[in-house]
């Protein structure tokens, strides 16, 4: 079943052994979509939402909304490296309660005691990039990345985090799993791959048409 | 309370107000002193230590001296998790500045203070006795052997500030309620010494002290203002942050163990050796309470090399570092000087020759504009936490991102050394 979603992606809906998935090939390149809650338990807090939904209005929302991710593959391994939209961040929280850097996925947290500016200042007000390699960063951070970043900023109302982990760059969402906004957010880390260093190249996809075709 | 010769307001900083007229004074307050946690964790007591209200050119806060001398805020504290930035009451949003005798007092009221306002006082006592009488978002008692010159001089900076503006400004601009003192009198709203002050927090707790006003006295001149306005310039081939080193320079004659270091980001002043401050520091105390001055270069309007000459003999600036404990005295002497002003900071550092005086501006500039183009991330960093301040916040053209013009309320000239003695030789290195 396609749910609407173009050839060569996949919906998946496993009804007890996990969250819905996406993956497929798309515009050649490997392309992999979930969504998950945010928390792994159930709490007392779930039951009274279930209950009675208006509650989400004031409770603790951000422990408990779920977070969709669009991922492609890469070719090799990758440093860590994040962009955070500085929208929706909460600056006060530099580390995690562990002391560790905060967790990518956690978009309320971002790693602001490894973050460095560009230089660009439209860019530097809008986003945080946080990597723990300066140099990994300033390559991959380029110019005509950061400013394509800012052009299209309003146009794409994208995300909380752009991630890069290992072999995986993605980009985090608090909308839904359906064709209409994973799809969007799939052309734009493509795109963004057009703009960056050519050290993140997306993996060959099997039987796939060259890197950025249309799809059929 | 330190009894001070007739004429000087009580606790003026001893040699150097009022002789610099503008510069900040101390008014000593009995009462009880605490450290920060940080320091606390540190092994470092309140022992020893004075609370007293540092009164400053636009602005007023409670901290802690130690031998009469204040310590130097760190401009950005943690205290409970909570951010303190910018530490001090704004003169411009005081209503009214009263001299006169509190009496009937049947004994000392322990008030005590809220950990927003200062992280070095705990209590303050108020006693029987001549004060001056602030009122405004706080009610304020400061007590002097000499009410009428402490109120005229305070009342004389808080209407340079009225007049000539200032980053305080917005508070007085937009008062609040509570800060309309005892409300309309006659129609119109009460300001100034024209004010009867409110018992309001006293009569609340205690029956029955009486206040015996003073006449006021008129209020001395008011200083200068008006730095020449300099078009924004964006800066071209600014280098990478972590490519710029620290520079240090040593401080000759008199000064001669300490030494000026500037990082990307800050302005380090202290005994030699400096130690580093990590570039990416989130602006709060280092887990060794740390024994130097620091400034962040994004708070600095005016960078100027000069001459100062006519100085009286052994005019000194003293300070403590945020530790409390260690003394920072800059001797002054007839020679070059470089001269560091913004709206929450001021600094006057002799130099032994004008080469050092330019190379340290040329140098203060430069990392300025790597500290604009490249900030922390952190809005509690440097760069951000200054650029709350709308008078340091950079200036967005077509040509890109400028340093912020000079404010219109800079003074022309140090407000920490007396009026006349300072000759700027070299202009604005921007």
């Amino acid at each position: 079943m396609s749910h609407g979603f173009p050839p060569g992606l996949t919906y998946q809906s496993p009804l007890f052994s996990g969250p819905p998935t996406v993956h497929g090939v798309y515009r050649g390149v490997n392309v992999f979509a979930d969504r998950s809650r945010n928390s792994s338990t159930w709490d007392l807090w779930d039951v009274v939402n279930l209950l009675d939904p208006e509650v989400l209005s004031w409770g603790s929302r951000h422990e408990h909304e779920s977070t969709m991710r669009v991922a492609v593959e890469l070719t090799g391994p990758l440093p860590y490296l994040t962009i955070a939209n500085r929208e929706g961040t909460n600056d006060s929280i530099a580390v995690g309660s562990d002391g560790q850097p905060p967790h990518p996925f956690d978009k309320w947290n971002v790693d602001f005691a490894h973050s460095l500016s560009i230089g660009y200042p439209p860019f530097d007000d809008r986003y945080v990039v946080s990597s723990g390699d300066i140099g990994f960063l300033r390559t991959v951070m380029r110019p005509e990345l950061a400013q394509w970043m800012v052009s299209v900023h309003d146009r794409v109302r994208w995300q909380k985090v752009v991630f890069l982990e290992s072999r995986v760059w993605a980009l985090s969402s608090d909308k839904q799993l359906d064709p209409g906004h994973v799809l969007p957010l799939a052309d734009y880390l493509i795109e963004m791959l057009h703009h960056t260093h050519p050290v993140a190249t997306p993996a060959p996809a099997p039987g796939a048409q060259a890197f950025g075709g249309d799809t059929a | 309370m330190t009894p001070t010769p007739a004429g000087a307001a009580a606790g003026a900083l001893p040699g150097l107000w009022p002789h610099a007229p503008d510069a900040p004074f101390l008014v000593p307050v009995p009462g009880t002193a605490e450290v920060p946690d940080e320091l606390r964790a540190a092994g470092i007591t309140a022992e020893g230590l004075q609370p007293a209200y540092w009164i400053g050119r636009d602005r007023f806060y409670l901290t802690a001296t130690r031998n009469g001398l204040p310590i130097a805020w760190p401009n950005v504290t943690h205290r409970g998790g909570e951010v303190v930035r910018n530490p001090g009451i704004p003169l411009a949003g005081v209503v009214t500045v009263r001299p006169g005798v509190i009496s009937n007092l049947r004994k000392p009221v322990e008030m005590s203070v809220d950990d927003w306002l200062t992280p070095f006082v705990d209590k303050v006592l108020l006693d029987n006795g001549p004060a001056v009488f602030l009122t405004g978002q706080y009610e304020v008692f400061l007590p002097t052997p000499d009410p009428v010159g402490l109120a005229a001089e305070i009342e004389r900076r808080r209407q340079g500030v009225i007049r000539f503006g200032g980053w305080t400004m917005p508070d007085a601009a937009n008062p609040p309620d509570n800060l309309r003192g005892g409300g309309p009198i006659d129609g119109r709203p009460v300001y100034g010494m024209d004010a009867q002050p409110t018992f309001r927090r006293i009569t609340a707790l205690f029956a029955e002290p009486t206040w015996q006003p003073h006449t006021p006295a008129p209020i001395g001149s008011l200083r200068p203002v008006g730095e020449p306005p300099s078009a924004p310039r964006p800066p071209r081939n600014v280098p990478l942050p972590e490519s710029v080193p620290d520079q240090v320079w040593n401080l000759g004659g008199a000064n001669s163990g300490l030494q000026v270091m500037a990082t990307v980001r800050r302005m380090v002043l202290g005994p030699a050796p400096l130690p580093r401050i990590p570039s990416l520091s989130l602006e709060r105390f280092p887990p060794e309470p740390h024994p130097f001055m620091s400034v962040p270069l994004a708070r600095l309007s005016v960078v100027r090399a000069g001459q100062l000459s006519g100085l009286p003999p052994r005019w000194a600036v003293r300070g403590l570092a945020p530790d409390t404990r260690t003394e920072i005295r800059l001797t002054m002497a007839d020679g070059p000087a470089v001269w560091l002003w913004g709206p929450t900071h001021e600094w006057v550092i002799p130099v032994p020759d004008d080469e050092a005086a330019n190379a340290l501006v040329a140098g203060i500039r430069s990392r300025q504009e790597v500290g604009m183009l490249f900030p922390v991330a952190l809005s509690s960093g440097p760069e951000r936490s200054a650029w709350q301040l709308s008078e340091l916040r950079p200036v967005d053209g077509p040509q890109g991102r400028a340093l912020p013009p000079t404010p219109a309320y800079a003074p022309v000239e140090p407000t920490i050394v007396p009026p006349g003695t300072w000759q700027p030789t070299g202009g604005d290195s921007r």
